[in-house]
């Protein structure tokens, strides 16, 4: 019997910095939880062996991406091939490098949808392992391999099925090297009545996944702007809209691409992009819109980082409405090295709502609040985002820190801002969703 | 105990020395990072945007600035305040630093006011130096990024964008070929006038690029000059009859003073088409260079933050009294 497993992050081959950088890749999964696949206690490191209590956890974190022809450097598939990188692995685990989903764990909300973070009990059961020597074990008790889905797949498809609608942007032939290019296509949807969508991922084609530095996308009726699809950067899954909340498709629209390639040594013919979108049923009356939009730090434009310096930039918002924020993705390029959300309350209390201390431009994840504890804003409440850069030699990813670094599309300048997916309440909707949250707390409290 | 004494007062004397030296050096010394930008008192950064590969092997290094004032123009002379080393590539930078302001994400940066070209064995770094009372700070350009990872992080194209734009050309008598780029055109003849005497300067601009063309717009700076000399430009152009609003800081379109940053759309159909004409009247004596950029960015794939398409004209003026 064959394991299956649908996979939520990108599975391909790849080439160029992207390649370079994955030094192991991780995969999570809502159908195979961590929890689920948690080892034994860290106590009994002396039994661990890897055909039990390790290769469980290879399969839900690691081999996603750790397989022959798929996007980590190098497979993990087998005894051989952990053992070979048994100490890299402990201390890429350790150090909460891999998987890659940089969101601390001891600051803010932590009930995330779509979390790749390891739990703490397997980080412990490949540490202690390790350092037992790297046993093999049995290999009766090797777990049935896992059944990996078509890498070109959406990786929601797991969650939702295949997509609804699938557009395609118009092909586009990327150089092999040269400057960044900007592919603006326009394609009709063929929507014909008002939709709302569930949930959307934008997916660059397996060769283009290197080179598809961004990929933004709005919806145009009639010429006219009538907001935004989709946000996509790089090693970004996709969106979840909450239930109850509608992002809108308008009928008759179009999409507008906006398609950031970085010519990275991948000469791509014909290379596109696709947006999977899944829809509510039509008869779904979202009452209050989510919106997907960019928030600045700082104006987002009159920063500039010295050689060899640091920034932070801060950008305050506050809405006319109450809201709930629904996912936090922070935004930068190779010398945004954190970013923090936090909400002043009215009565001057600040809560710290999320915090990404190790981050990296190479995965744009959209952290996603589990419903339940999304955070809520009464008018007269504001979000205070606060980003962090290093242009000095102790940021890895720094092409180069001589450098005056400041605003600009291009992959070598700097971006300030954050992506935020925002439904918007009235002071009725705001009311139902604490006496919700109040409700399922009380039902969940143990009988007296 | 004489002796002791004397090396702890040394000592303690080169300490404040260096000390001193390094907050003059230190930028987090010199402002709070998330207090507003100052009016003026501020300093020029001086930027490396890129490197472009030309045709004949050699390269282009690109360079441009940012005025970290919110509205004083800063002006540095060529020499000991503003150089370029190793120094057979001096010279060619500008001296007057205005503040400029760009839409999307072009923000307030000057790109590309000025290429060096570096023969195709180049291997080494050409830094530009630029001393704001007395802060200093320079920046190299080079081939390769020297970080661990990503080695062509500066790397520029003069190929074709997504959608067909390519940098406009540019050119000063009708029968040349046009030229293009970030190292420019020069015009061919130094320009004589008097303080308060307009100067005409006319030159042909168009469209280029693997798509349907378009207009073009005119930038007039002062690029070099001597330190508080004022240029007053005006625009000699009519109204495009298929002009529409120009990203960026347009002017109204006609005939009338130009502003540095102001754009101004040039016609391409008529009998005036491609054609760029303005005054330019000093009021202090000395040697000018004007820089004419030349830009497409009414185009979808053509944006100073997306370092796509503009190209230089220098014209050298020297003025008397």
């Amino acid at each position: 019997m064959q394991m299956s497993i649908h996979r939520s992050m990108p599975q391909s081959v790849t080439t160029g910095v992207l390649a370079l950088l994955v030094t192991l890749g991780a995969g999570h999964t809502g159908e195979l939880a961590a929890q689920q696949m948690t080892g034994p206690s860290p106590d009994a490191s002396a039994e661990l062996t890897f055909t039990r209590d390790v290769a469980p956890i290879l399969q839900a974190n690691c081999q996603v991406c750790h397989q022959p022809g798929a996007i980590g450097p190098m497979s993990l598939m087998t005894y051989q091939d952990a053992r070979r990188y048994a100490r890299r692995m402990s201390r890429m685990v350790e150090g909460r490098d891999m998987p890659p989903y940089q969101y601390d764990t001891d600051v803010g909300i932590q009930d995330l949808k779509e979390d790749w973070r390891m739990s703490e009990e397997d980080i412990a059961t490949i540490t202690a392992w390790v350092a037992a020597g790297s046993p093999e074990g049995d290999p009766a008790d090797l777990p049935a391999p896992v059944e990996w889905p078509d890498p070109a797949e959406f990786g929601l498809a797991g969650q939702f099925g295949e997509p609804d609608l699938i557009i395609r942007s118009d092909p586009y032939d990327v150089p092999e090297v040269g400057q960044d290019r900007w592919w603006r296509p326009l394609v009709p949807t063929g929507i014909t009545d008002d939709r709302c969508i569930m949930a959307i991922e934008t997916k660059p084609s397996i060769e283009g996944r290197a080179v598809a530095h961004h990929a933004n996308s709005s919806f145009r009726v009639d010429g006219q702007s009538a907001g935004r699809l989709s946000e996509y950067a790089l090693g970004k899954v996709g969106e979840i809209v909450p239930e109850g909340a509608c992002r809108r498709a308008p009928a008759g629209s179009d999409v507008a691409f906006d398609i950031h390639y970085w010519p990275n040594g991948v000469d791509l013919v014909d290379d596109q992009v696709e947006i999977g979108i899944w829809f509510h049923p039509e008869e779904y009356e979202g009452k209050y819109d989510q919106t997907l939009s960019l928030y600045f730090l700082n104006g987002g434009r009159g920063y500039d980082i010295a050689p060899h310096g640091t920034l932070m930039t801060q950008g305050f918002h506050s809405f006319d409405t109450p809201v709930r924020i629904d996912s936090f993705q922070p935004h930068g390029h190779t010398r945004l090295v954190a970013m923090s959300l936090q909400v002043l309350r009215a009565n001057g209390r600040r809560e710290t709502v999320s915090m990404v201390s190790n981050w990296s431009a190479l995965w744009h994840h959209s952290h996603i609040y589990e419903d339940d504890v999304a955070p809520l804003l009464e008018v007269g409440d504001q979000l205070i985002v606060t980003g962090w850069y290093d242009n000095t030699e102790n940021n890895r990813y720094n092409p180069d820190p001589d450098q005056w670094v400041g605003i600009g599309d291009r992959t070598a300048d700097e971006m300030s801002h954050t992506w935020l997916a925002i439904t918007h309440l009235d002071e009725d909707g705001m009311e139902k969703i604490k006496a919700d949250r109040a409700a399922r707390l009380i039902s969940e409290q143990p009988d007296r | 105990m004489t002796r002791l004494k004397t090396t702890l007062t040394l000592t303690v004397v080169c300490a404040a020395t260096l000390t001193v030296g390094a907050d003059a050096q230190d930028w987090t010394q010199r402002e709070f990072p998330l207090a507003p930008s100052n009016a003026n008192e501020n300093f020029v950064a001086p930027y490396f945007d890129g490197f472009y590969p030309n045709a004949d092997g050699t390269y282009t290094l690109s360079f441009g600035f940012l005025n970290r004032n919110d509205s004083d123009l800063i002006e540095i002379a060529l020499g000991e305040d503003n150089f370029i080393e190793p120094s057979e590539f001096d010279g060619g930078q500008p001296t007057t630093f205005p503040v400029v302001g760009y839409s999307g994400f072009g923000g307030p940066r000057e790109r590309g006011a000025f290429g060096v070209v570096v023969p195709a064995d180049f291997d080494g770094d050409v830094w530009w130096t630029v001393t704001t009372d007395g802060y200093t700070t320079r920046v190299p350009g080079r081939l390769e990024s020297p970080g661990p990872i990503i080695k062509g992080a500066y790397e520029l194209s003069s190929g074709a964008m997504a959608a067909g734009s390519l940098r406009p050309g540019i050119r000063f008598s009708e029968e040349d070929l046009a030229g293009w780029g970030i190292g420019g055109v020069e015009h061919p003849e130094v320009l004589t006038t008097k303080v308060g005497e307009p100067v005409e300067v006319r030159f042909w601009a168009e469209d280029r690029g693997e798509r349907d063309l378009g207009l073009v717009n005119m930038t007039l700076w002062k690029h070099q000059g001597p330190v508080g000399g004022m240029i007053a430009f005006e625009s000699m152009l009519e109204a495009p009859a298929n002009a529409a609003p120009a990203r960026g800081r347009a002017r109204p379109f006609g005939p009338g003073p130009v502003n540095t940053t102001d754009v101004v759309p040039i016609p391409n159909e008529g009998p005036l088409a491609n054609r760029g004409q303005f005054t330019a009247t000093f009021d202090t004596p000395g040697e000018y260079v004007i820089r004419i950029r030349i830009d497409n960015f009414g185009a979808p794939d053509s944006m100073p933050g997306q370092q796509c398409c503009w190209s230089n004209g220098y014209v050298v003026v020297s003025v008397n009294e």
